[in-house]
C-alpha cells in the first residue's frame, strides 16, 4: 500500500534521512522556486536541474520504481496542462542541437519544459516525503513558524488518508467476495455510490476513534517529539552543495 | 482512602433517543481487578466512555478521588490509561517504537526515561526487538500487545480495557492473562468472555440494558448459572469454580 510503503520508507536510515526536517523542507522549497522560474521555453536547463533529486532519492535509498509509480499517478493532470501550450502557441521556434538546426512550435517547447519541470520538481518533493518521517516533517513545519493548527489539520488529514485507504481495501475485498455476476451499469453506479457512502461514514468513525485513542494518553493537541531538533554539519554540507548547484545552472542558464 | 471510581446516578442516552446508562452506582477500589460484564448492547463501551469523559452524560464520576469535569480531564486521563476496543484504532504511529512512546511523551517526561520505558514496556508484553516494525505489520496478538503496551508505558494508576481477549489464541490469551494478572494498578476489563472474567478478576460488576444488575465477588456471580442465564451470559467453562474451586493458572513455557 502506497501510504504504508512512504511511511516505511521515511523510517529508513541514510545521510538524507539523518538531516534536520527543516534544512530539508527549506532546501525543497528553494528548490522548486529555482525550477519554476527558470525560462518557460527551456529544456536543457530543467533536465540539468533532475540532478539534485536522483542524487537524494539515490542516497536517501528511495526505489525509482516507487518514485515512478508516483509520478505516473498524477502525470494525467499535468499532460493535459502540458498539451494545451500546443494550441496557443503555434509560432515557429529554432531549436539548435550541435550542428543540427531544425524548427518546432512555441508550444511544443513549452508544453515540454512543463513536463520536465514538472517531474523535477514532484521527484524532489517524493524525495523530501520518502526521506523525512512524517512527524519529523510537522515538527519541521512547526518549527519553520507553520501554524500549528494547520500543522494539526495536515497530520490528521495524513492519518485518516491512511485510514480511508484501509477501508476502502477491505470494503473492495467485501464487495468482491459477494459479487456473484455483473449487475449492469446503472446498478453498478448505485452500488459503488453506496460503497463511497459506507466508506466516508465508517473512516470518519475510525478517525473519531483514533482521536479518543489518542486524547486518552493525555494528547491535549501539542506534539511532541522525541528527538530535539539540531542542526549538524550534515546540515551545513547539504546546503552548501545545493546553493553552489543552484548558483552553478543559474549562470548556466544565463550563459545559454 | 478515595476509591479508584466512583460513579454516583449517571445516566446517557445517545443522540438517536437510545438510553445506554441508566442510574449507574458503581465503587471500585484501588487495585482491584473487575470485570464489566453484560451481553452485546449491554453498555459496557458506553460506561467506559463516560470513566474517560468522551461522553458526558449526567451524574457524577470521580476518579481518585477528583470529580470529572472539563478542566480537570487532561489532567485525570495521565492516571488512567485507556485502550479501546479495536487495536487499529489504538495504533497510529509510523512505527511502534513511537506509538509506546507517545503516551509518555505527553506526559513530557525527559527523553532517557521514555527510551527506557518504552524498551522495558516492549520487553514486558513480549514485543522485544520490534520497536522499529510498523504496527499495522503485525499481527492480531502482536496489535494487541502493542496497544496494552501503549498504556502501560504511561505507568497509570487505572488502566481499563474494552474487550482486550478479543482475535486472541488461547497461547496469547493466557499470556494476556498472564501479563495483565502481574500488574499491580486498578484495572477495569469490559468482557463477553466469561471464562477470561473468571481467570483474571477477582471482581464483577454485571450491566444489561444499560444498568448495573449486580456487583460482587467475581466467584460468587459467575458461578450464579440462574443469574448468567437470564443476562445471556454463562457460567465459565474452564473457571476456577467450575473445577472444584481449584485455580486454574496459564500453564507457560
Ligand atoms: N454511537 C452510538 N450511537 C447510538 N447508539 C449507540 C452508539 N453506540 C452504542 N449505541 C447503543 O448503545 C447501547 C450500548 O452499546 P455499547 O456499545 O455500550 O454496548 P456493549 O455492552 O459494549 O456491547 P458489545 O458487547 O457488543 O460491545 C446499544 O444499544 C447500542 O446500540
Ligand atoms: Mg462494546
Amino acid at each position: 500500500m502506497h501510504h504504508a510503503q512512504v511511511d516505511q520508507l521515511a523510517g529508513q536510515r541514510s545521510p538524507i534521512h539523518s538531516l534536520d526536517a527543516r534544512t530539508k523542507l527549506i532546501g525543497t522549497l528553494l528548490f522548486t522556486g529555482f525550477v519554476i522560474s527558470a525560462a518557460p521555453n527551456h529544456i536543457a536547463v530543467p533536465i540539468c536541474y533532475a540532478v539534485w533529486p536522483f542524487a537524494i532519492l539515490v542516497l536517501g535509498r528511495v526505489s525509482f520504481r516507487f518514485v515512478f509509480r508516483q509520478l505516473l499517478l498524477v502525470s494525467p493532470f499535468v499532460l493535459v496542462l502540458a498539451a494545451s501550450n500546443l494550441f496557443y502557441d503555434r509560432q515557429a521556434v529554432p531549436v539548435v542541437f550541435g550542428p543540427i538546426r531544425f524548427e518546432v512550435w512555441g508550444g511544443l517547447l513549452r508544453g515540454l519544459s512543463i513536463v520536465i519541470k514538472f517531474m523535477v520538481t514532484m521527484s524532489m518533493l517524493i524525495g523530501l516525503t520518502a526521506t523525512t518521517r512524517f512527524n519529523d516533517l510537522l515538527a519541521g513545519l512547526g518549527a519553520l513558524r507553520v501554524p500549528r493548527l494547520f500543522v494539526m489539520q495536515l497530520g490528521f488529514l495524513y492519518r485518516y488518508l491512511f485510514l480511508l485507504v484501509n477501508r476502502a481495501d477491505h470494503i473492495l475485498q467485501a464487495r468482491k467476495a459477494r459479487k456473484l455476476r455483473h449487475l449492469g451499469v446503472k446498478k453498478e453506479i448505485q452500488v459503488a455510490g453506496n460503497m463511497i457512502g459506507a466508506l466516508l461514514g465508517s473512516s470518519i468513525d475510525t478517525a473519531h476513534q483514533v482521536t479518543l485513542s489518542m486524547q486518552a494518553r493525555g494528547f491535549d493537541g501539542r506534539l511532541h517529539r522525541m528527538h530535539r531538533m539540531q542542526f549538524g554539519w550534515a546540515d551545513a554540507v547539504y546546503s552548501g552543495c545545493l546553493v553552489v548547484f543552484l548558483a552553478v545552472l543559474m549562470g548556466l542558464q544565463r550563459a545559454i | 482512602m478515595s476509591a479508584a471510581i466512583d460513579i454516583k446516578q449517571y445516566s446517557y442516552h445517545y443522540a438517536n433517543g437510545v438510553e445506554a446508562l441508566c442510574d449507574i452506582d458503581l465503587t471500585i477500589k484501588h487495585g482491584q481487578k473487575v470485570a464489566l460484564i453484560g451481553p452485546n448492547g449491554a453498555g459496557k463501551s458506553t460506561l467506559l466512555l463516560a470513566m474517560n469523559m468522551f461522553i458526558e452524560g449526567s451524574g457524577q464520576i470521580f476518579v481518585d478521588g477528583l470529580e470529572l469535569n472539563r478542566c480537570n480531564i487532561h489532567s485525570i486521563r495521565k492516571v488512567m490509561g485507556f485502550v479501546v476496543q479495536d487495536p487499529e484504532e489504538q495504533l497510529f504511529m509510523p512505527t511502534v517504537f513511537d506509538d509506546v512512546a507517545f503516551g509518555p511523551l505527553n506526559l513530557e517526561l525527559d527523553q532517557e526515561e521514555i527510551i527506557r520505558r518504552v524498551k522495558d514496556t516492549l520487553k514486558r508484553v513480549g514485543l522485544e526487538g520490534m520497536e522499529d516494525r510498523a504496527p499495522y505489520h503485525l499481527s492480531a496478538g502482536q496489535k494487541r500487545a502493542a496497544a496494552i503496551a501503549t498504556v502501560l508505558s504511561m505507568k497509570p494508576k487505572i488502566i481499563i480495557m474494552d474487550e482486550p481477549d478479543t482475535s486472541l489464541d488461547p497461547r496469547s490469551r493466557n499470556r494476556l492473562i498472564e501479563l495483565l494478572s502481574g500488574l499491580s494498578q486498578t484495572l477495569i476489563i469490559a468482557t463477553c468472555n466469561m471464562d477470561f472474567a473468571a481467570r483474571l478478576c477477582d471482581h464483577v460488576i454485571l450491566v444489561d440494558q444499560g444498568r448495573v444488575v449486580v456487583q460482587g465477588a467475581a466467584e460468587k456471580i459467575l458461578s450464579d448459572g440462574e443469574l448468567m442465564d437470564k443476562h445471556g451470559l454463562e457460567v465459565p467453562f474452564r473457571s476456577r469454580y467450575s473445577a472444584g474451586n481449584r485455580p486454574i493458572r496459564p500453564s507457560l513455557p
